[in-house]
């Protein structure tokens, strides 16, 4: 009996797993069997070679992809300004320009480009010189074109025309459940010859989808249901639907034959679902594409940027493949002088193209796709640690707890044998220059990133408010003028960033720190005492940070405030007393900043000195296969960076400065100066004390003297265990 | 003669996988543990065993993991011994009992300590206990609660198929003769189960040396109260620090300890089991 029912279990068991798998749904009822919409280019109904396309130097923002293989893209670049590409064959053919492109396509079979001009607001025709042959429309607001497809002499374009973030939107985990985000997408349609522009009316549109015949797709969101309509140019309507619940919210979408080609926020990688059987199944599993323009189809081919490691990919069948253009670049490394490892490619600040052409070495890579985003750091240095030989050179962050074996102990490789690396560390300020030493005096590494928060403010404003710059000296005196002027407007400093930067302040001001002090009582008082709630970026929530603060939709996050905040720094000029903003957000956007006057934060007290924050740097392998290159990379590096002023304002003589600064201006002078008398930040605990004893004293869970013996103790802890 | 060589050679692949994935990396440790830094690579002899065995923070993690290793090992093989011999004396072979006892086994800590911390507030436990005294060992309390439910269920599985292979005989003689319940268990199945005993006991030693991962879920910290920061926290720390010759030493240090425990504890057991 015993056997009987062991036995049934197991056949239950066995059955419940092969019907559990993420990739695998039963035949629905509801298909579109023999219907003509989805049966074309039936080759690439199995997709089995991959091969590398081209490896980009910049981080592509939109693509477009020619059927002869050149690929027009506008990639972020410095300054917050877009530049355009264009390649062929791996070699430029479009100029770059400083234009701010906010959306580029190819135009059919012609040699010009759409673009959509942000500055402007217009879309555009140029040619491949990127000047300018028409304008198509005039006066054309857009928060972000999402794409365009071109049938005839129509256009018809997926437009967000305002911010979402400005407005109420469904929250991914709210409503429905079903993972729908309204965006404001609306799709219009524009006459190439008249330039008449109009509004089809279908709105809720997540993509749009060429084919290769006259009609497109449309991948929507109608009635609490996921589908994909066919659109008839010449009809002017949507003449079928099929329902996509299975696939739910995507991101891009093809479709190839009987199958539907996507990458979802329910799917890692690129998935396939056959239309008829609704049975999904994954394609790729580790890439990343987010955007529509990261998917394109030219004869039997997917091609898709994969935005992990800024990757052109073709996907194809065994026969079928691009006719010209493709090469297989070196993602395994094989080749490359030298291999850099890093997480990955809006995450260095500089461009690998740039830094080969600089080093006049070939790079291989060592990014996402090998690790995943998760622990990256970590997993890199036991990579270090290990003695892993397969990266050269390491890009890493400082901040965790493993920051002062690589700063003190010196796990990399000395590098004071580089002239060149040990005179610009000699140009570093002092405490930079001591920073990337080890205890033994030898040189680690080279600051890549560096930046440190500041005020940008408008001093005239602060004195009609009542305030007075003397009242931002320390945090005391500027809560308490808040306070006593009834500020209620103008301020922007987001109250558990500042929290957190001033906690960070305290611990590097004082070594080793002693928590028990009048001090760390009194900004516990003042920063935590009060908040409603925790949690959620709660800077609203402060007694006094939150009241002087009146810009935004209160319901944005955190994240979305801050980009907000970047988007339309100090957008009102005559209301804006002071933001707390980046260094870098204020080197970036002179236009913005370059009224408003650099204040130093004000921190708990007024000897204590401003931290700089040692976001990044590059290390040398000491069990590398190729040191002397690693080196002479690191060489290349450190100049490119100085060149790029990236690595922020870290060298004493200022004509050390590239040519990416202003020197004279007041800005410049204004973060010179702070920089000239910091320190670095050292963060210890202070991410620990910041997710337990702060919260639950925020929530009255804990007194002040707990919370105070407790960050003590784990301080003494981590200092001496 | 033959025989010793056929059961070597059957059990070499064994021994040198063991070998492989355990011994050498062991001794590489070992090796690391004499050096100032794996990266100059200066030996230094017993400095670092002077540093860690100096270290507070090393005795408080031996004493707190010493304190609960006697305390989680008795808790669970006194539960255990207990209920096993209930459900001989009531289920005897049911399956369906052991299915249930292995099912607080099989869920991942993740979920088991989120439910654990709806019983045991971590707040009292992390800030409102005393930090002095015997009092500190309360933060252990709902570790210890864990690794108890945890545990239980499958060492009452391992005791419980041991009592049951005791023959019915002896325990039917001992009933004829007068020997209550109690004195059954204690004079009879206890003795004749020793041996299924001391590997349970080694099992509970093995899995109290385990409980890192839920201390840290439930404690959300690298450094807990000070009753109930163990030797494993002492060792990630170091090894989140890139401290790797200070993290061997304690390992070398933390293996000669269990070690020896575990040499006294088969002594005796086999000593036991001799005299039967």
């Amino acid at each position: 009996m015993n056997k009987l029912i062991l036995t049934v279990c197991l056949i239950l068991i066995v059955l419940w797993l092969g019907s559990c798998s993420k990739t695998e749904h039963e035949p629905q009822a509801d298909n579109v069997a023999g219907n003509d919409y989805f049966s074309q280019n039936t080759k690439m109904a199995t997709l089995d070679v991959r091969n590398i396309y081209y490896q980009s130097e910049r981080v592509i923002d939109v693509m477009d992809i020619r059927r002869d293989g050149s690929m027009v893209f506008t990639s972020m670049g410095e300054s917050g300004a877009r530049f355009t590409g264009s390649l062929k064959n791996g070699e430029e053919r479009i100029k770059p320009t400083d234009l701010f492109i906010g959306f580029i396509k190819y135009f059919t079979d012609e040699e010009s480009i759409i673009t959509y001009n942000a500055e402007l607001e217009q879309l555009e025709l140029r040619d491949y010189d990127m000047e300018l042959q028409r304008v198509l429309v005039e006066d054309f607001h857009s928060f972000e074109i999402k794409d365009i497809i071109l049938k005839g002499n129509k256009a018809y374009i997926l437009n967000v025309k305002d911010n979402p973030y400005e407005e109420e939107f469904h929250d991914i985990e709210s409503d429905e459940g079903d993972g729908y985000v309204d965006y404001g997408e609306r799709m219009y349609c524009l006459d190439l010859k008249t330039g008449e522009m109009t509004d089809t009316g279908i709105t809720n549109v997540i993509t749009l989808c060429d084919s290769s015949d006259s009609y497109f797709y449309l991948y929507t969101h109608q009635g609490e249901h996921y589908q994909i309509s066919v659109y008839e140019p010449d009809k002017d309507k949507i003449v079928h639907t099929v329902q996509m619940d299975e696939a739910g919210y995507l991101f891009s979408v093809a479709v190839v034959g009987d199958r539907l080609y996507f990458t979802s926020m329910n799917f890692e990688g690129i998935c396939s679902m056959d239309m008829t059987t609704k049975e999904i199944r994954t394609e790729v599993g580790d890439v990343t594409t987010y955007r529509q323009c990261d998917f394109d189809v030219i004869d039997d081919s997917l091609i898709f940027l994969d935005r992990q490691s800024m990757s052109v990919i073709t996907l194809c069948t065994s026969n079928g493949s691009l006719s010209s253009g493709r090469k297989t670049a070196g993602i395994e490394n094989e080749e490359s002088d030298v291999v850099i490892g890093y997480m990955d490619a809006y995450n260095i600040p500089f461009s690998i193209a740039e830094l080969e052409s600089k080093s006049g070495m070939k790079i291989g890579s060592y990014s996402s796709p090998k690790l995943s985003d998760s622990g990256f750091y970590e997993k890199m240095l036991i990579k270090l640690m290990a003695g892993d030989r397969d990266v050269d050179v390491f890009i890493l962050g400082t901040s965790g707890s493993y920051g002062a074996k690589l700063c003190q102990d010196g796990v990399c490789l000395p590098l004071d044998s580089s002239d060149v690396i040990s005179t610009d560390n000699s140009k570093y300020f002092d405490y930079i220059s001591e920073f990337f030493k080890t205890s033994s005096g030898k040189i680690w590494g080279i600051p890549l990133l560096t930046d440190i928060y500041v005020l940008a403010g408008f001093p005239e404003n602060i004195n009609s408010a009542g305030m007075g710059e003397e009242s931002l000296t320390d945090f005391s005196s500027m809560l308490s003028a808040i306070d006593v002027n009834n500020i209620t407007e103008g301020i922007f400093i987001p109250g558990d960033y500042y929290g957190y930067e001033l906690l960070c302040n305290y611990t590097s001001n004082n070594k080793p720190v002693d928590y028990d002090t009048d001090l760390f009582r009194r900004y516990m008082k003042s920063m935590w005492d009060g908040w409603t709630m925790y949690g959620d970026y709660g800077y609203e929530n402060h007694p006094l940070l939150g009241k002087a603060y009146k810009y935004a939709d209160k319901s944005e996050t955190g994240d979305q405030h801050i980009a907000a905040v970047e988007n339309r720094l100090l957008v009102d000029r005559n209301t804006t007393l002071f933001n707390m903003v980046s260094e870098s957000d204020m080197l970036n956007y002179p236009d913005i900043f370059n009224e408003a006057e650099v204040i130093p934060m004000p921190l708990l007290s007024d000897s204590y000195k401003q931290i700089v924050h040692v976001n990044l740097v590059a290390v040398i392998n000491p069990y590398g296969k190729n040191k002397d290159k690693a080196i002479k990379l690191l060489e290349s590096l450190s100049e490119l960076i100085r060149e790029n002023g990236t690595n922020g304002l870290i060298y004493k003589d200022i004509t050390n400065y590239g040519q990416g600064f202003d020197t004279e201006s007041e800005v410049f002078r204004g973060l010179y100066q702070i920089r000239e008398n910091a320190i670095v930040a050292e963060s210890g605990i202070v991410g620990d004390i910041y997710t337990n004893e702060i919260p639950a004293y925020q929530r009255g869970e804990i007194d002040l003297d707990t919370a105070i013996k407790s960050v003590q103790r784990k301080e003494d802890a981590y200092r001496n265990e | 003669m033959n025989r010793p060589k056929k059961w070597f050679l059957l059990a070499l692949p064994g021994l040198l996988g063991f070998a492989l994935v355990y011994i050498v990396p062991f001794f590489e440790s070992t090796y690391y543990s004499f050096l100032s830094d794996i990266f100059s690579k200066v030996f230094v002899w017993f400095t670092n065993y002077k540093k860690v065995i100096g270290n507070v923070y090393f005795r408080l993690a031996t004493r707190n993991t010493a304190v609960f290793l006697v305390a989680g090992c008795f808790a669970v093989m006194l539960i255990s011994v207990i209920v096993s011999y209930c459900l001989l004396l009531s289920f005897r072979n049911s399956s369906i009992i052991k299915g249930i006892m292995l099912i607080p086994f099989l869920i991942p800590s993740a979920a088991v300590v989120s439910a654990w911390t709806k019983v045991f507030n971590p707040i009292y436990f992390s800030y409102k206990i005393p930090d002095r005294g015997v009092g500190v060992f309360l933060a252990q309390v709902p570790i210890l609660a864990i690794f108890i439910w945890k545990n239980c269920g499958l060492i009452i599985i391992i005791i419980n198929t041991a009592m049951q292979r005791v023959p019915d005989e002896i325990t039917e003689a001992s009933k004829l003769d007068g020997a209550g319940a109690l004195k059954r268990l204690t004079r009879i199945i206890l003795p004749v189960i020793r041996p299924n005993l001391f590997f349970a006991l080694m099992l509970t030693m093995t899995e109290s040396l385990k409980i890192y991962k839920d201390c840290y879920l439930y404690y959300k910290t690298d450094y807990p109260p000070e009753g109930a920061y163990f030797l494993q926290n002492y060792m990630n720390n170091h090894f989140a620090k890139l401290d790797y010759e200070l993290l061997t030493t304690a390992t070398v240090i933390f293996v000669i300890v269990v070690g020896a425990v575990v040499g006294v504890f088969y002594h005796r057991q086999s000593e036991g089991r001799f005299c039967d």
